[in-house]
């Protein structure tokens, strides 16, 4: 719909479109300009979404005060005279498309129109409050940058592009959502990225339909390859450096306004294992502790299924002296070690969700509370043995070094499945669980990636970022599962082991 | 790669039937294993990105084609369902006396048809996963170098050739398989590399199967290894790991093996409800799975005790010399006199035609 050259018809048609919320404002003034008669116009802004310090020196003061001292005859329209000469501080553009100005009023945007014009100039002086930039709350790092995303989405780019001044990093921003309109930001290097994997990352986005995105995870729910399954097929981190890496790689990064939280597509198993300080500390330390994480991972993910599985089906795999010492201490229990088990992980599962519902202090005092008092009382109380607390706070310390949030809420789930599965068949229900789990991680793809890459499809290549990772020097090429179209990021010249201590040696 | 099944009752059945020589008799079985390999791929070689229900049909005709395609299917379900009979027996005497048989066949059957529905690609992603773990096995071979002695299989080439004979033969159903690539071959890239990988396969397996037979032979001697039905799994019982916060680690040496059947059997699975869809001309073999499971499951439970678990897989591997050495000879001599087609090479021409025409 086109606007009305009379300024009145215009405001009632806004009035009317946003239905006279009480958070619309007006505001209506009189252009005096030398030499040309008395003009009307009016800004029209949401209250809240703009700065209204911007609107006063950018805008009002400018048009006002600055082109009422004008002295010059001017020999274009007023508007272009407005534009050219005197909105010179703000970003604007012009349209005379009425659904185009309500989209930018709904973004922050000002419309300022003008009587006998039936275009209006809009202006970006968006000024809403927001979070300032935090340390991550879930991905956090010793050695490394400590920044983290915040909700709005602008300052999140600017902590992209901060750290990647390449011309090739594009920014691509749409709007999704029917009601909300909110701004959803694809972000890739273009001439790293597979123009496939942009393609299809843009494709699914323009399917998604919903009211309004209120954060990456409806976007991350839309698009992701796999729906149904347990384990996430796209990446979502708090951390700029994470997205940066992520797009040196050649994935592709989507953003969500007012959502903390980046998607990183493709992903595979194996890199949220990865946490991003394993790049910053020497290779030595980095794959010592990865090396603990696998095996961690491992440990919380089987053992309240071993532990029951050992009980109830294979004693006779326990050395004698301990065997000896589990039958004593799990003498007059009333519930079979699956049932024990069961309530002890759930019980875990509650004191961490209480603990991130419940404000700080509270958090940490109900963590100690169940762990420690409600633990020994279950002991005593009779109601579990004291291995299983030993099995459960393995489990949970263990779950902890997951350094992906949203994988270890997969890695938990199984767990269950492991445990109700061993409840049936012991040892054997065991592996079954594991193989099914296996040939259910078999099935998943990322944007087309294996799920499993690069234990399988087996690359022997990308195995120097994995369980192990290599020193820098040897990590001359780009991950292969992205299929990046620059597949180098080292150059060839980079200095070889001992290459360094020799040339200081000559000095 | 598929490990045999019989593998962890194979260095038994070598001693009973041929002692110290059960070793030759395992590699004349290698040999006999090998030929038939080269068997296939050639066969496949020759219809590249045709599956044997297309290549069949159009060498023996619509009717006999559709008659070996129907016994070819039944094949595969005959193999799968003696593995899983066979896997369920062992570990309801190992692991799971008090379960019934039909819950860890139901179970096993189950979870195959899972991961067996989702074709191809996450079926060799997981296998090639699986692969690794079937290594963890040979990591403990060294701790049997205190109880291994090398006099316990020698002197060999004592036993008669018709001995030796008898004793591959039952050998062979350790390394059954390769017939699966009659049915999963089209789907390769590139047919004409796909010998060596066979080959390789093959020696992977044997060489697999081979050191479990001389570990036990060394390990716990010839006649002791001909008493036990399971002897991998009693060897594995004396091995003396130091430290060790678990008594008994054969039971995890079973976790390996049932990871390597649930292999075999999502293989089996796919390659016959692949193959029926083949024949029936259908898309996908996907809607196949769970019907056939249940085929499986009762065929699985035609024989009635172990002793006829046995002859039923010495009839499996009558059934599978017939079609390697008989069929697909046949199907080979065959295809030099009918020009084979090439429905890929036609598609492409098509194509090509077709981009032309737009150009």
């Amino acid at each position: 719909m086109k606007l009305a050259k009379r300024i009145h018809h215009n405001i009632q048609f806004f009035q009317q479109q946003f239905n006279n919320s009480t958070d619309l404002v007006v505001r209506q003034f009189t252009i005096n300009i030398p030499g040309i008669r008395e003009i009307a116009g009016a800004l029209i802004f949401f209250d809240g979404l703009i700065s209204n310090q911007l609107i006063t020196d950018s805008i009002l003061d400018p048009i006002l005060h600055e082109a009422s001292q004008f002295q010059q005859p001017i020999d274009a329209d007023i508007l272009t005279f407005l534009k050219e000469s005197v909105l010179t501080n703000a970003e604007h553009s012009e349209t005379n498309d009425a659904d185009k100005v309500t989209l930018a009023v709904m973004m922050g945007e000002v419309a300022l129109l003008i009587d006998g014009y039936n275009t209006a100039l809009t202006i970006a002086v968006q000024g809403w409050a927001h979070r300032s930039i935090q340390s991550s709350q879930s991905e956090g790092v010793i050695r490394g940058p400590r920044d983290s995303f915040v909700e709005a989405i602008n300052p999140n780019l600017m902590l992209i592009r901060r750290r990647l001044r390449d011309p090739s990093l594009v920014f691509e921003r749409i709007q999704i959502g029917n009601r909300g309109q909110n701004d959803v930001v694809i972000a890739y290097i273009k001439d790293i990225a597979n123009e496939d994997l942009v393609l299809e990352v843009r494709k699914r986005l323009k399917k998604v339909d919903l009211d309004v995105i209120l954060d990456s995870g409806y976007i991350e729910q839309l698009i992701e390859d796999d729906w149904w399954s347990p384990f996430n097929t796209i990446q979502d981190t708090e951390r700029p450096d994470e997205v940066v890496a992520g797009l040196t790689e050649g994935r592709v990064a989507i953003l969500v306004d007012n959502s903390p939280f980046a998607l990183l597509a493709p992903t595979t198993f194996n890199t949220q294992m990865m946490s991003p300080e394993d790049y910053y500390v020497r290779w030595p330390a980095a794959n010592f502790v990865r090396l603990i994480r696998f095996i961690a991972s491992f440990v919380s993910f089987v053992t309240p299924s071993l532990y029951i599985a050992l009980i109830s089906f294979h004693p006779e795999m326990i050395p004698t002296q301990l065997a000896l010492s589990v039958a004593a201490s799990r003498e007059g229990l009333p519930f079979p070690s699956f049932i024990e088990a069961l309530i002890m992980e759930l019980s875990l599962e509650l004191l961490r969700e209480a603990g991130i519902r419940l404000p700080g202090p509270i958090g940490q005092t109900i963590g100690i509370v169940g762990g420690l008092i409600v633990g020994e009382a279950a002991v005593n109380a009779g109601i579990v043995s004291p291995i299983m607390v030993i099995v459960v706070a393995m489990t949970a310390i263990a779950g902890f070094i997951v350094p992906t949030y949203t994988l270890s809420f997969g890695l938990r789930m199984s767990r269950f499945f492991l445990m109700i599965a061993t409840s049936f068949f012991g040892l054997y229900g065991l592996t079954l669980g594991l193989l099914i789990i296996l040939g259910h991680l078999a099935t998943l793809t990322s944007f087309g990636v294996s799920y499993l890459s690069p234990w399988a499809p087996l690359n022997l290549k990308d195995l120097r970022d994995s369980v192990i990772r290599f020193p820098w020097h040897s990590l001359k090429q780009r991950p292969r599962y992205t299929l990046a179209d620059d597949p180098t990021r080292q150059s060839q010249d980079t200095p070889k082991r001992g290459q360094n201590k020799q040339k200081r040696g000559k000095q | 790669m598929i490990l045999g099944i019989g593998t962890i009752g194979l260095p038994s059945v070598l001693a009973r039937t041929a002692g110290p020589d059960g070793i030759v008799a395992f590699w004349m079985a290698v040999a006999i294993t090998l030929a038939g390999t080269i068997l296939v791929i050639l066969l496949v070689q020759r219809f590249p990105n045709q599956g044997l229900a297309d290549y069949s049909n159009y060498l023996l005709g619509s009717i006999l084609g559709f008659v070996f395609n129907l016994v070819f299917g039944l094949f595969m379900l005959t193999v799968v369902s003696g593995v899983t009979r066979g896997y369920a027996e062992i570990t309801k005497f190992f692991l799971l006396p008090r379960t019934p048989l039909e819950a860890i066949i139901i179970s096993m059957l189950f979870s195959a048809s899972l991961l067996a529905r989702n074709g191809l690609e996450p079926i060799a992603r997981a296998c090639q996963i699986l692969f690794y773990v079937f290594f963890v096995p040979v990591l403990v071979t060294p701790t049997f170098i205190a109880i291994f002695d090398i006099g316990e299989f020698l002197p060999l080439f004592q036993a008669d050739l018709a001995t030796i004979f008898k004793s591959a033969f039952h050998s062979l159903y350790s390394l059954l398989g390769i017939e699966v690539m009659l049915v999963i071959g089209s789907h390769a890239e590139n047919p004409k590399r796909l010998m060596r990988p066979a080959v390789t396969a093959i020696g992977i397996v044997a060489g697999f199967t081979f050191v479990f037979i001389v570990l036990a032979f060394g390990s716990l001697s010839v006649p002791q290894t001909a008493k036990l039905t399971d002897p991998i799994f009693e060897m594995i019982k004396y091995v003396p790991l130091p430290f060790s916060i678990l008594e008994r680690i054969d039971i995890f040496f079973n976790a390996v093996w049932t990871a390597s059947t649930y292999s075999t059997i999502v293989i089996g699975l796919y390659t016959a409800s692949h193959h029926l869809a083949e024949t029936f001309k259908l898309n996908s073999g996907k809607g196949f799975v769970f019907p056939l499971v249940v085929a499986v499951y009762f065929m699985s439970l035609l024989p009635k005790n172990e002793m006829e678990v046995s002859i039923y897989n010495n009839w499996l591997v009558v059934a599978w010399l017939v079609l390697i050495f008989v069929f697909v000879p046949l199907l080979l001599v065959i295809s030099l006199f009918r020009k084979p087609q090439d429905p890929g090479g036609q598609r492409r021409s098509s194509k090509q035609k077709q981009k032309k025409a737009n150009s």
